[in-house]
């Protein structure tokens, strides 16, 4: 007898429908399952029969075969245990029917316990954009996190029991839901920009650095706040639409990291790796190509701590999706593109020893090693990075001051603001922010008039800055002018964007 | 005397015989020929078992003659301390070395006025300032500076001294052929071409090694009238240069600093035991009874047309640098305000961007 279950598992972060043909015939007892599965799915065969026994259900001593459609496509993942489950009740007539549309998905343990698979949201985003409204069976843990997605009915259910006593009627259940703006208001940013004390110079980096999308580098002695810094940028950045809060969850769901209580992400996200991290695990990879890092970071700040210490082969990986804002990762088993637009923000001290140029603690560097050290940041990475700044370590009255400092919100409203004029400026240019501009970009929304060009050719000549610095420059200015609301850019702006190149024009 | 030169030069390479075991060798023997020659007993007498078998070997390794001759095919002098090319001043010292290996046509005997400027292997800004300051401002004077080469306060006095084309003397911690630190190298050859010297007591294919540094401490101190040191911590090398200054009665001199800088407690330690404090090239000359030709002072007013706003930033940074932090708080500005201020500064050349997000006077 034939069984037809729906289910569907996550392509990168996309997702597919993956028919589970169910048959149980007569002969020698087996279980074969067909269509390209890999180990994880040939184990299935294992926890299906446990988690039957277990449950009270008897597992047919007769010949199985299991069929995941289409056959060309290679699985992966225990998805796939729960419709291999109900296909065998259904088959074996221990389960009566099963009404049309419903999707099934899910990884059980051997006592018919249904446990969490990684890659949910994107496949119920997948079947909510479908015509058809689906009923969508999920473990629980995983049905709260999809709850939210609109356009499909979500069920959630504890074991294989649950599930075929729903089927039966035997027990009522609603599906469950969540509103968008609940999930919203449940993912209040951690971090406020007002304890950090004093640092302004730090902070209006930052703030730059978040209205025009710009990549940053801290430079400065141990302690100084480097880090703390960093935490505090995606609080400033504006919050993310829905569309990006839904391409964020997924790449997040993929991974496997979304918390049962913060079921969408909706706030920038911000990813830490350690230097030890190797390049597969920061930009992705695996034989199923999971994301890395950087797709993690995906909307919001991917920050490296001490990237002096990252390896090069690491901070090499990083050109082509700090390009592009996407990342494609090619394995045997699939090619899989994950987006990756994020801000990079550096750290690193200035000399081996922490201490160059601080006034209280002498370095022990000498020139050379303090070149050597620097000459690691140089190179195509550094070419990327439009504020440079150097961050002071601070007198113990200035940390213990109570002067009241600016709420991250505040400073989150103007640095909309001046979003929503780079929005406005780039709709058919296809970039969001300043910092993605191209050459031609600058050409067409950098003019100077001709004063404020004679000063900045002056300037940069007579600091002996490169041709390179005079685009950074500009895109900076053209940002620090958006945060005024300013339509032009005036030598003050570029005053203060020449401020933010100090690595080209001190000498050691 | 020519004759006996290739021997001094191939006892000046065993490692061990330095002024006093040499002055030994030619009491005992007469010549360096004849020392070298010697029987083995004649010398384990003299200069003990050790020693004696070193030579023993040597000669075995080297001739003379050749050695001799392939030092002076390195373009490198070799001056005996009988020589009437030998600096006088360091004649004069206990233990002054017996050989010295000099490069550069520099004679020593066209100049009398000698000054050591010595400091910290890690100045601060003020400290590199204050180097070049009174480097630059004594050459013009007629000084010919001598300092030992090292990065910090030593290179940069002699940097600018050789980039304005003034003779300048480095006397080294290894060979002539083993420049150290390495980044000197092309120093090195800068203060060649422009008339100065590189001086060492050492083979040219010696390595550096930590026990040089202070004996070559004191040949800088044996070849100047005084010491000026400019920025030393507690325990600095260039302290053991005034202290050799101080034994063979040389003037010494010290650039006063800031009391919480770790880098002036050697200096300020000095002026507190009776060190000359200088602040000004007339200070420096005064000690030796010269008078300044340009009554040059220290802080040279540069009087540019300010604006108030530039004006008053100007008033609050200081040669130590200034954090821009600060400043923000102190004009009470926003960032785009101060920054064009002190771009506008910094382009009429009156401040610079100092290390770890700091703005000081030029």
């Amino acid at each position: 007898m034939l069984a037809r279950i729906l289910s569907a598992t996550s392509f990168g972060i996309d997702a597919r429908f993956v028919e589970v043909e169910v048959d149980v015939g007569a002969g020698l007892p087996s279980f074969h399952i067909v269509g390209l599965p890999d180990n994880a799915i040939q184990e299935a065969r294992e926890r299906v029969r446990s988690a039957l026994k277990n449950s009270g259900f008897a597992f047919p001593a007769q010949r199985i075969t299991v069929n995941l459609a289409p056959a060309f496509l290679k699985k992966t993942g225990s998805d796939f245990d729960l419709p291999i489950a109900l296909g065998i009740l259904l088959a074996t007539k221990q389960l009566r029917s099963l009404p049309e549309g419903i999707v099934a998905i899910g990884e059980l343990s051997l006592s018919g316990e249904l446990r969490p698979v990684n890659g949910v949201f994107p496949v119920a985003h997948f079947l909510s954009l479908q015509e058809k409204q689906y009923h969508v069976f999920l473990p629980l843990q995983n049905a709260r996190e999809s709850a939210v997605v609109e356009g499909i009915k979500v069920f959630g259910f504890r074991n294989l029991n649950e599930v075929c006593d729903f089927l039966e009627g035997k027990r009522a259940m609603q599906p469950l839901s969540r509103s968008w703006q609940e999930c919203f208001f449940l993912s209040q940013h951690e971090e406020d920009l007002a304890e950090v004390k004093g640092q302004r110079h730090g902070k209006r980096a930052l703030e730059i650095a978040a209205a025009g999308g710009h990549h940053l580098l801290f430079m400065g002695p141990p302690g100084s706040g480097k880090t703390m810094l960093a935490r505090k940028l995606p609080s400033i950045l504006p919050p993310l639409t829905v569309e990006q809060a839904i391409e964020v969850t997924k790449i997040h769901s993929v991974a496997g990291i979304l918390s049962e209580d913060k079921p969408l992400v909706t706030v920038p996200p911000f990813r830490a790796p350690h230097h030890t991290i190797s390049d597969v695990a920061l930009i992705g990879g695996g034989q199923w190509p999971k994301p890395g890092e950087i797709s993690l970071a995906h909307h919001g700040v991917l920050f490296l701590d001490e990237v002096l210490e990252f390896r090069r082969n690491v901070l090499e990986a990083l050109r082509e999706p700090l390009e592009t804002g996407k990342i494609t990762v090619s394995r045997v088993n699939a090619t899989i593109t994950y987006p990756a637009r994020f801000t990079l923000v550096l750290a690193c001290n200035p000399c081996p020893c922490g201490y160059f140029g601080d006034p209280k603690r002498p370095c022990t560097c000498s020139p050379q090693q303090i070149l050597r050290y620097r000459s690691k940041l140089s190179g195509p990475l550094l070419d990327r990075i439009d504020l440079q700044v150097e961050i002071p370590r601070l007198e113990v009255q200035e940390i213990l001051s109570e002067r009241p400092e600016e709420s991250s919100a505040d400073v989150r409203k103007r640095v909309e603001e001046a979003r929503k004029i780079q929005e406005e400026r780039f709709r058919k240019e296809g970039i969001l922010t300043n910092g993605e501009m191209k050459t031609r970009h600058i050409k067409k929304f950098c003019l100077l008039s001709r004063d404020t060009k004679h000063f900045l050719e002056e300037t940069l000549h007579r600091l002996s800055l490169s041709a390179r610095a005079y685009h950074r420059v500009l895109k900076v200015a053209r940002t620090i002018a958006d945060l005024e609301g300013k339509e032009h850019i005036e030598v003050r702006h570029l005053a203060e964007a020449i401020q933010y190149r100090f690595l080209d024009r001190q000498r050691l | 005397m020519t004759e006996d030169l290739p021997f001094w030069v191939a006892l000046s390479h065993i490692r061990g015989i330095g002024p006093v075991r040499f002055t030994k060798l030619l009491r005992t023997f007469g010549t360096a020929a004849s020392a070298w020659c010697a029987p083995l007993d004649d010398l384990r007498e003299t200069l003990g078992e050790r020693l004696a078998e070193e030579i023993a070997v040597a000669r075995k390794k080297i001739v003379p003659e050749k050695l001799y001759e392939s030092v002076l095919k390195e373009n490198i002098r070799v001056v005996p301390f009988s020589d009437p090319l030998y600096p006088s001043l360091l004649q004069n010292v206990e233990y002054s070395p017996f050989l010295l290996y000099v490069e550069g046509d520099f004679d020593f005997q066209a100049y009398d006025r000698y000054l050591a400027i010595v400091g910290t292997r890690h100045p601060t800004p003020y400290g590199v300032k204050a180097a070049r300051f009174f480097a630059q401002g004594l050459a013009r004077e007629g000084w010919v500076i001598v300092s030992g080469l090292a990065v910090g306060i030593d290179g940069e006095a002699q940097k600018i001294v050789a980039e304005e084309g003034y003779p300048t003397v480095a006397v080294l911690g290894s060979g002539l052929r083993c420049i150290y630190p390495k980044v000197h190298i092309s120093l090195a050859r800068e203060i060649v071409e422009r008339g100065g010297a590189l001086v060492s007591e050492y083979p040219p294919f010696t390595e550096p090694r930590p026990e040089h540094f202070p004996l070559r401490n004191r040949i800088i101190a044996g070849l100047s009238l005084g010491v000026l040191i400019v920025e030393a911590p507690r325990k600095s090398g260039a302290l053991i240069t005034a202290d050799f200054a101080l034994e063979a009665g040389r003037e010494v001199m010290a650039v006063p600093g800031p009391i919480f800088s770790p880098q002036s407690e050697g200096t300020n330690a000095l002026i507190a035991q009776g060190a000359k404090p200088v602040q000004s090239i007339a200070d420096v000359l005064e000690v030796f009874g010269y008078f300044s030709s340009q009554n040059q002072k220290i802080l040279q007013e540069r009087r540019v047309a300010l604006s108030s706003k530039e004006e008053k930033l100007f008033s609050l940074i200081d040669h130590a640098g200034v954090f821009k932090e600060e400043l923000l708080a102190q004009t009470g500005w926003n960032e785009g305000e101060l920054f064009e201020v002190l771009l506008a500064l910094e382009l009429k050349g009156l401040v610079e961007e100092l290390p770890g997000g700091r703005v000081g006077r030029k």
